[in-house]
């Protein structure tokens, strides 16, 4: 279970982050939604232990991250929105690479290897060197890094954003797989209709503030849009209605 | 654990590299291994004349030596010191990988680890290198026990320690007290600054002496009154005791420098441990997430309008671009200490003429050196800008490949950009110098067209072969500007500067010894050809690089 209490961020004197409080239950996704800029980045780089907070809390199965940090990040699995591959390395010794530094014994880690080079359809680039991969297989090696150790943890930053339509359904039902393994996701995505279709609640924040939060029939009771999508409720929240008549202005 | 699994995935990638392009790796490399060992070959020919040539003076080539190794290491630890302020502005806050090891259970102190050997590496290798060159020159001379080797080694590699971690301690406090940008700006250009004052000073020192026996006397004599009773607390002591101690067979006097030596450098190393552990992950956060506001309104852009508009969006692009980078912006710095050589050199050459009568011969000096040295400006300033500007561009090439504006376009304004700067560079050198040697109006013109002719031809040259030999995977242009292709660039440089400097001193020297003779006429008439022929072939080669680079990617 991940629970953020009070979390505020300032960079130069801006609030990035304003006190913001939620909770991912065990077996949960929990979507965050937001413009450009609105913090969803920096609330995950938070969570994942990664920037510290100006005040507020993270605990990760009732552990503070700053408690035990190390013991806590190995909990964690995060698919940040510009991951890091080393361009000299294959597929399979990063992922060899990773495993160590999660501290999988060599036997498990070949397992786990063959077992994602199925389930994320890699196996004609895992041997290749990773300067050449697509953005779509790099974001598939970033997810196989991130699921090498099981982890209890997992934090995506935009995880489908380049994925071709086969990969993004399969990645869908792996995270999927994962909540009802018992794992807390807490992902953040522009694009609402994953939103919609993949997580339990959604959390939808605005420069920094959390604006509303809850599934979409609540979304919609506190947007008073009976039938509308998340679309239509993101807008309504987000002040967007002005976006739309711009819109129909510039077309 | 982290550091030793770190270290391993590097002789991977090395290893990969390898695999993935040997011709490319051997050419890359082994070029650069090449003229490393050319450079330690030269130094170890050094270290052993000096070393006969004391010795046939019948004085103690031991003393020679120790003041010689505690001079150098003196003098290397400033130097050390900011070569390794600059690495650790680079290698402590990479943004991607950092943030990679960050979201790994690993100890940040561990990612610190890292970064520091990193830094020390980068910052230490040449040094050592040296250093053991120096080492091989004694075991040759003194006939020593092999030994000497690890002694040595060790000493030099625990002495290196310390100015990095003196450096990364500076770094990580200016940096936890000082926005990063700023942090960052100030210790560039600090380095840069401390490095362009000591080129000019082993410019003044005049090294080319050190062939005459007079000027290896007076080296001799300058280092062995250097030799001060203070110099005992420095580690540069330290190190140069432990190694003749060893020549001595003195083994006290070795485990006391060694002890001092290894203690201060556990106390700086554990001090960096420890502004780490407070610091670092906190000036890395702060380095990462910042971003910076400009100000919109810069005067100079109207200066631009009397460009086309398909230029100017160009010109402007790379000049904010320049503008705004402390790095590029703080390496104009180097101009200082080139300029500097430039009209010092002219200034010795000016004590030589008036010690030769012939007036031809003072007259081709004046030509053939002059153009010699100021070509060897603006060719090191366009190798290191105009040759690796069309590949800096990146993936951002195939945006302009794309744009509605013609390609040509785009060179000319890298053309421009690489000009106008050389230009100006070059004709104030020229002019400095054609004063210091008080060269007549009318001659003083014609060295200022030749001069613009020159600067032409380089910048044309660099803009073709940078087009040929673009990279759009490059991130540092000095990494570019240093490989083998930026060799292939400086040896037509070299090329197309002595053509220059033969189109113009034919033609002098024949009108110096035989006036305005038919040969003069003749040599003037294929000068002239000749450099229609030139400009005609440089052309046609820019065109057809243009056409293949329009072609690429």
């Amino acid at each position: 279970m991940i629970k953020v209490q009070g979390i505020s961020k300032q960079i130069k004197n801006n609030f990035v982050l304003d006190g913001i409080d939620l909770q991912v239950r065990d077996q949960e996704i929990l979507g965050i939604v937001g413009p450009n800029g609105a913090g969803k980045t920096t609330l995950l780089n938070i969570v994942a232990g990664i920037w510290p907070a100006d005040k507020g809390s993270v605990e990760i199965d009732g552990t503070g991250l700053s408690e035990g940090a190390e013991a806590v990040r190995q909990k964690i699995g995060y698919v940040p929105d510009a991951p890091f591959l080393y361009p000299k390395l294959t597929g399979r010794e990063f992922l060899s690479f990773v495993g160590t530094l999660y501290r999988l014994d060599a036997q498990k880690l070949d397992q786990k290897i063959a077992e994602l080079e199925k389930a994320l359809e890699l196996s004609f680039w895992l041997d290749e060197l990773m300067d050449g991969y697509p953005r779509g297989v790099r974001q598939k090696m970033t997810l196989a890094g991130m699921l090498l150790h099981s982890p209890k943890i997992v934090l995506l930053d935009e995880p489908l954003t380049n994925l071709d339509p086969k990969s993004s359904k399969l990645v869908k039902e792996l995270l999927q797989n994962m909540a009802r393994s018992g794992a807390s996701i807490l992902l953040s995505t522009h694009i609402l209709e994953i939103a919609e279709k993949l997580c339990q609640r959604i959390v939808i924040i605005l420069e920094g503030k959390k604006i509303a939060e809850g599934s979409i029939a609540e979304l919609r009771a506190l947007a008073k849009s009976p039938g509308s999508n998340l679309e239509d409720i993101f807008l309504q929240l987000t002040g967007g209605e002005k976006y739309s008549e711009l819109l129909k202005h510039l077309t | 654990m982290f550091a030793f699994h770190w270290f391993l995935i590097q002789l991977k990638i090395l290893k990969n590299a390898f695999k993935e392009d040997k011709k490319g790796f051997f050419l890359r490399d082994l070029w650069h291994t090449f003229i490393i060992l050319c450079g330690l070959v030269l130094l170890y020919l050094f270290f052993t004349s000096m070393f006969r040539f004391i010795r046939l003076k019948g004085m103690s080539t031991f003393d020679f030596a120790f003041l010689f190794l505690s001079f150098s290491l003196v003098v290397f630890l400033p130097l050390l010191f900011y070569s390794a302020v600059v690495c650790s502005l680079s290698f402590l806050f990479q943004k991607e990988e950092t943030f990679f090891y960050f979201s790994l259970p690993v100890k940040r102190v561990s990612v610190f680890i890292v970064k520091f050997l990193q830094t020390y590496f980068h910052t230490a290798w040449m040094t050592f290198l040296g250093l053991i060159v120096f080492l091989a020159a004694m075991q040759q001379s003194f006939k020593v026990t092999p030994w000497l080797y690890l002694t040595g080694s060790i000493s030099f590699l625990v002495f290196l320690v310390i100015p990095v971690c003196a450096a990364v301690i500076l770094v990580m406090i200016v940096s936890r007290f000082l926005p990063f940008v700023q942090a960052r700006g100030m210790l560039t250009v600090i380095g840069l600054f401390v490095g362009s004052v000591l080129i000019a000073a082993i410019r003044v020192m005049q090294p080319e002496r050190l062939v005459t026996a007079e000027g290896k006397m007076q080296l001799v004599t300058y280092i062995q009154n250097l030799h001060k009773p203070w110099m005992t607390v420095l580690p540069s002591e330290w190190v140069t005791n432990i190694v003749f101690s060893q020549v001595q067979h003195d083994a006290e006097g070795m485990a006391v420098n060694f002890l001092s030596l290894c203690g201060l450098a556990a106390v700086l190393a554990l001090l960096a441990y420890a502004v780490a552990r407070l610091f670092y992950e906190r000036i890395w956060v702060d380095a990462a997430v910042v971003s910076e506001r400009v100000s919109k309104k810069f005067t100079w852009q109207s200066l631009l309008a009397m460009f086309p508009a398909s230029l100017r969006v160009f010109i402007r692009k790379d000049l904010l671009s320049f503008y705004r980078d402390t790095v590029e912006k703080g390496s104009i710095a180097i101009l200082i200490p080139l300029s500097f050589v430039y009209i010092y050199s002219v200034y010795l050459l000016n004590k030589q003429i008036h010690a030769v009568e012939e007036p031809i011969f003072s007259f081709l000096y004046i030509y053939l050196f002059n153009f010699f040295y100021s070509a060897v400006v603006i060719a090191g300033l366009s190798g290191r800008w105009v040759f690796p500007s069309i590949s800096l561009e990146g993936n951002n090439f195939r945006l302009i490949k794309g744009a509605a504006i013609p390609l040509k376009d785009f060179l000319r304004a890298k053309f421009l950009l690489g000009l106008v700067p050389l230009l100006c560079v070059g004709e104030v050198l020229i002019l400095g110098s054609l004063l210091i040697l008080r060269v007549q109006l009318p001659l003083m013109l014609v060295s200022m067209l030749i001069m613009a002719g020159l600067c032409w031809g380089i910048t044309l040259i660099c803009l073709i072969l940078g087009m040929r030999e673009a990279d759009f995977s490059i991130r540092e242009p000095l990494d570019f500007a240093l490989s083998y292709k930026g060799f292939l660039c400086l040896v037509w440089e070299s090329l197309f500067t002595a053509l220059v400097i033969a189109l113009v001193g034919v033609p002098t020297t024949l009108f110096l010894s035989k006036g305005a003779s038919s040969s003069f006429l003749l040599s003037i008439a294929i000068s002239l050809i000749v450099t229609l022929v030139i400009f005609r072939i440089l052309y046609n080669l820019y065109n057809t690089s243009l056409a293949r680079l329009a072609k690429s990617l």
